[in-house]
C-alpha cells in the first residue's frame, strides 16, 4: 500500500552520503571532537570562562590592593599617635582607654620597616611575571576546579537528560568508544583550563606586575621545563577532578548527580585531609603517621606534593620543595589512580547497562 | 572495546552475508526488567523493501524490542539480527548500526545547539567526518524534511512537529538502508501527521526499508505492506496487511428487531453442518456511522461476499429477511482490537457467539 498524498518523490540521492571512515581511534577522535563542539556552544562554557577571568581579576585586584596598604601604611603617623603595628600587647591599657603605646628603639623601628619591606617584596613579586604564575596556579587548582566540575558533570549528565546517549549508541558509536571520547574531551578542557589560567597569570605579571614596581624577568630554559611540567600537572589535577563529576553523572545518570559528586568530593576532601593531618600530628607513633600519609589519599595534597616537587625551582612557582610523609612518586601515583579508577569504574557502569532513557 | 575495521572494509564474505540476509529478524526475543516480562519469545522477520508496521497497544513491548534492535537494551533471552549479524555481536555492531536510521521515542538533540550542528553531531555519531560530504548532504536532508529555512535555529526553539522532522532528517542522514520509525506522529497536528505520513510514503516509494511502529492504524493500513502486531509483549499476529485484511471481510447480516438477530444467529449455527463455509459467526458491533440494529449488534460471518446470496436463501427458509446484508470490509483497527482484546482505552467491536445477542454496553 501507499500514501494517499500524491506528492512526487523527493530525490534521496542528492550528493554523495558522509559515511564511517577511519579506525575506532579516529572515530574516537571525532566524536572527542563534537563534545568540545558541545562544550564551545554552551551558553554555560561563557559563563563560566566569563566567571574563571573576573575571580581572577578579583584575585588580582586583592594582590594589589594589599601591596597598595603596605605600601602607603604609616608605621608611625605622628609622635603621639600609637604605632600601628608596633603596639605593647603585654602593657595593660587604661580601663576604657586606647592600649597603651611604647616608644620603640631606632633598632626597632629599623626591623619593623625591613619586615614591611620583605611583605612589601614578596607582594610585589608575586604579581610579577614569572611568579604571577604560582598564583595562577593556586587560582586554577581552587576556582578552575569548580567550575570545571559543573561543566564536565553538564556535559556528561546532559546526555542522560537529553537522551542523546541513546542517540549515539544507536547509529553505531560504540560504547567505549563514546567514554574515550568524554575523557578525551575532559583532558583537553583540563590542558585548555590550566593554560589559559596560567595565560592569565602571565597578563597581569607583564602589566600589573610592573605597574608596583616589579622587574619581569625572562625564562631560561630551565624556567621553561618548570613552568611546562607546572602547567601539565595542573592539567593533571584538574583533568582527575573532571573524571569525579564523569563518573558520579554516569552513575547517577544525570547532570545534578555529575556536579554534586565532584563538588562533594572537594568537601570530603578539605574536612578529611584536614582531619587526617590534625589526627596524625596529635597522636604519636606509627597510627599518627598512618593518619598522615592517609591524607594523600586525596587528590588536593597529593597535588600540592608534586607540585612542590616540579615548580620549586628555579622560578619558585611553588613554595613548598615537594618534601613530605610520602615521596612525590607516590602522589603522583595516587593522581594518575584516581583518573584510571574514575574511568573504569565509569566504563564497567556504561559496558552492560541497558540505555532505557 | 570494538574492533577496529571501519565500515567500508568489511570482509567480500560478510558483505555478502549482509547483503542476502533480511534486514531485522527476532527469534525467541525476551526481556525482562526485574519481576516484570516486557518482551515474551517474540519472533519477528522484516523483509528488503517492506514498509512494517509494528503495532500494539501501550506496554505491549514495541519500544524494548526496538531498543533490543538496536542494542539499547540486552535480551534476556533470544536473539535479533540485523542483515543476518546478530546485534550482540558487539565488535560488528558497529559497522551493523551504520546501516540503520533510528528514531526511537521523541526525538533527542542538543537544546542548545540548532538543527544544523545537531546533524553535524549526528554524522560524527555515526563515524563520519563532519567535512564537505557531510555539510552537503545536512542540507540535502534537511531540505529532504523541509527544514532549511529553520536549520539554524535552535532546537529549543522547535516545535514538536519540525523536532520529529529533524529526528527523520538525522534518521536519513547516511542513507541508511533500515530506517526504524518509532511513532514518528506522536504529539504532531493533523497537519504534522500528514506532512510526517507523506514523508514517509515517499521514502517507501523509493524502496527503502522502513520499520513503523504507530498507535495510527489507519496510517499503518496506508502505508505499510506488512505488520506485526504485538500484546502482553508477544508477536499475536504478523503477515501481509492485504492478507489480513482479506482475512477480516465477510458478510454482515443485520435486523430490525433483536429477537429476530438472535434467531438468524440460532438458524445459521444450525445450517453450518449443511454449509461449512459459514465460518467466524459472531455479533459485532457496527461500524462507527453506519446503521445501528435495534439492540445495538450485527451478525458477522466470514465467508466471501458472493455467498451473500446463499446466506440470505438460509436465513429465508427460517422465515427470516434481513434488514440490512452487506459486504464487510476489514479493517486493520477491527482487527488489532479483536487481537488485543481492546486495550488502550478501545472498547472491542467483536464478541463472542451466543444464542443471545448481548446486550449494548452490558453483556460484554
Amino acid at each position: 500500500m501507499t500514501s494517499p498524498t500524491s506528492a512526487p518523490p523527493a530525490p534521496v540521492n542528492t550528493g554523495d552520503i558522509p559515511r564511517a571512515s577511519g579506525g575506532w581511534m579516529i572515530e574516537m577522535a571525532r566524536l572527542a571532537g563534537g563534545q568540545l563542539l558541545l562544550v564551545r556552544k554552551r551558553l554555560m562554557t561563557k559563563v563560566l570562562v566569563v566567571l574563571l577571568a573576573l575571580g581572577f581579576a578579583i584575585v588580582v585586584g586583592f594582590g594589589v590592593l594589599e601591596y597598595a596598604l603596605f605600601e602607603n601604611q604609616a608605621i608611625f603617623s605622628g609622635a603621639n599617635a600609637c604605632p600601628t603595628v608596633v603596639a605593647d600587647q603585654t602593657a595593660t591599657p587604661q580601663p576604657g582607654g586606647p592600649p597603651r603605646c611604647v616608644t620603640p628603639s631606632p633598632q626597632e623601628q629599623q626591623q619593623v620597616e625591613e619586615a614591611r619591606q620583605r611583605v612589601i617584596a614578596a607582594e610585589r613579586t608575586n604579581l610579577t611575571f614569572p611568579t604571577s604564575l604560582g598564583s595562577a596556579g593556586g587560582y586554577a587548582q581552587f576556582m578552575g576546579l569548580i567550575l570545571l566540575a559543573i561543566l564536565a558533570g553538564a556535559l556528561v549528565g546532559g546526555e542522560y537528560a537529553y537522551g542523546t546517549q541513546r542517540l549515539a549508541f544507536a547509529r553505531g558509536a560504540g560504547r567505549g568508544q563514546v567514554l574515550a571520547a568524554q575523557t578525551g574531551a575532559l583532558a583537553v578542557l583540563a590542558l585548555v583550563t590550566a593554560a589559559l589560567t596560567l595565560l592569565l597569570g602571565v597578563l597581569s605579571g607583564v602589566t600589573v606586575g610592573p605597574a608596583v614596581g616589579g622587574t619581569v624577568s625572562g625564562l631560561t630554559a630551565a624556567g621553561v621545563g618548570e613552568v611546562l611540567l607546572y602547567w601539565l600537572v595542573i592539567s593533571l589535577v584538574l583533568f582527575a577532578g573532571m573524571l569525579i563529576a564523569l563518573f558520579t553523572a554516569t552513575l547517577g545518570r544525570s547532570t545534578a548527580a555529575g556536579i554534586g559528586g565532584a563538588l562533594g568530593y572537594q568537601l570530603l576532601q578539605l574536612i578529611g585531609a584536614g582531619l587526617l593531618g590534625a589526627l596524625g600530628g596529635s597522636i604519636p607513633g606509627d597510627t599518627g603517621t598512618w593518619l598522615t600519609r592517609s591524607q594523600f589519599l586525596f587528590i588536593g595534597p597529593s597535588a600540592s606534593l608534586v607540585l612542590g616537587r616540579v615548580a620549586h625551582a628555579p622560578l619558585a612557582l611553588v613554595g613548598d620543595d615537594g618534601t613530605g610523609p610520602v615521596a612525590p612518586g607516590v602522589a603522583f601515583a595516587v593522581l594518575v589512580g584516581y583518573c584510571v579508577l574514575m574511568v573504569g569504574l565509569s566504563y564497567l557502569l556504561v559496558r552492560q547497562r541497558d540505555v532505557t532513557t | 572495546m570494538q574492533g577496529s575495521s571501519p565500515q567500508g572494509a568489511l570482509a567480500p564474505a560478510t558483505a555478502s552475508v549482509l547483503a542476502n540476509n533480511p534486514p531485522l529478524r527476532a527469534v525467541g526475543l525476551t526481556k525482562r526488567y526485574g519481576q516484570r516480562l516486557a518482551v515474551r519469545d517474540l519472533n519477528l522477520e522484516v523483509r528488503r523493501g517492506d514498509v512494517f508496521g509494528l503495532l500494539g497497544p501501550n506496554g505491549s513491548g514495541k519500544t524494548t524490542t526496538l531498543r533490543m534492535t538496536l542494542g539499547l537494551v540486552a535480551p534476556t533471552q533470544g536473539d535479533v539480527s540485523l542483515f543476518g549479524v546478530s546485534v550482540s555481536d558487539t565488535p560488528r555492531r558497529r559497522s551493523l548500526l551504520r546501516r540503520v536510521g533510528a528514531l526511537i521515542e521523541q526525538p533527542a538533540f542538543y537544546p542548545y545547539l540548532s538543527g544544523r550542528d545537531n546533524l553535524r553531531i549526528v554524522a560524527t555519531l555515526s563515524g563520519a567526518a563532519a567535512d564537505r560530504v557531510a555539510r552537503a548532504r545536512i542540507e540535502s536532508v534537511l531540505a529532504q524534511v523541509e527544514l532549511a529555512d529553520r536549520a539554524g535555529d535552535a532546537y529549543q526553539k522547535y516545535s514538536l512537529g519540525m523536532k520529529q522532522r529533524l529526528g527523520i532528517a538525522a534518521a536519513l542522514l547516511t542513507e541508511p538502508e533500515l530506517i526504524i520509525l518509532d511513532e514518528p506522529t506522536n504529539g504532531l497536528d493533523p497537519a504534522g501527521i500528514v506532512d510526517v505520513r507523506a514523508l514517509i510514503g515517499r521514502l517507501a516509494r523509493q524502496g527503502m526499508t522502513i520499520i513503523l511502529s504507530s498507535h495510527q492504524l489507519y496510517e499503518v493500513q496506508q502505508i505499510c505492506s506488512r505488520v506485526a502486531i504485538l500484546n502482553l509483549g508477544t508477536t499475536v499476529a504478523q503477515g501481509q496487511v492485504a492478507e489480513l485484511l482479506a482475512a477480516q471481510s465477510g458478510i454482515v447480516v443485520g435486523f430490525d428487531q433483536p429477537e429476530l438477530t438472535a434467531r438468524a444467529m440460532a438458524a445459521l449455527h444450525a445450517a453450518t453442518a449443511e454449509a461449512p463455509w459459514l465460518r467466524g459467526l459472531q455479533y459485532v458491533a457496527p461500524e462507527p456511522g453506519a446503521w445501528v440494529p435495534p439492540g445495538g449488534f450485527l451478525i458477522a460471518v466470514d465467508a466471501a461476499v458472493e455467498r451473500a446470496s446463499e446466506v440470505c436463501a438460509l436465513l429465508a427458509r427460517q422465515g427470516l429477511f434481513p434488514a440490512e446484508l452487506r459486504r464487510r470490509e476489514g479493517s486493520l483497527e477491527q482487527y488489532f482490537l479483536e487481537l488485543t482484546g481492546g486495550q488502550n482505552g478501545h472498547s472491542t467491536s467483536a464478541v463472542a457467539p451466543a444464542a443471545q445477542p448481548p446486550t449494548r454496553g452490558g453483556a460484554q
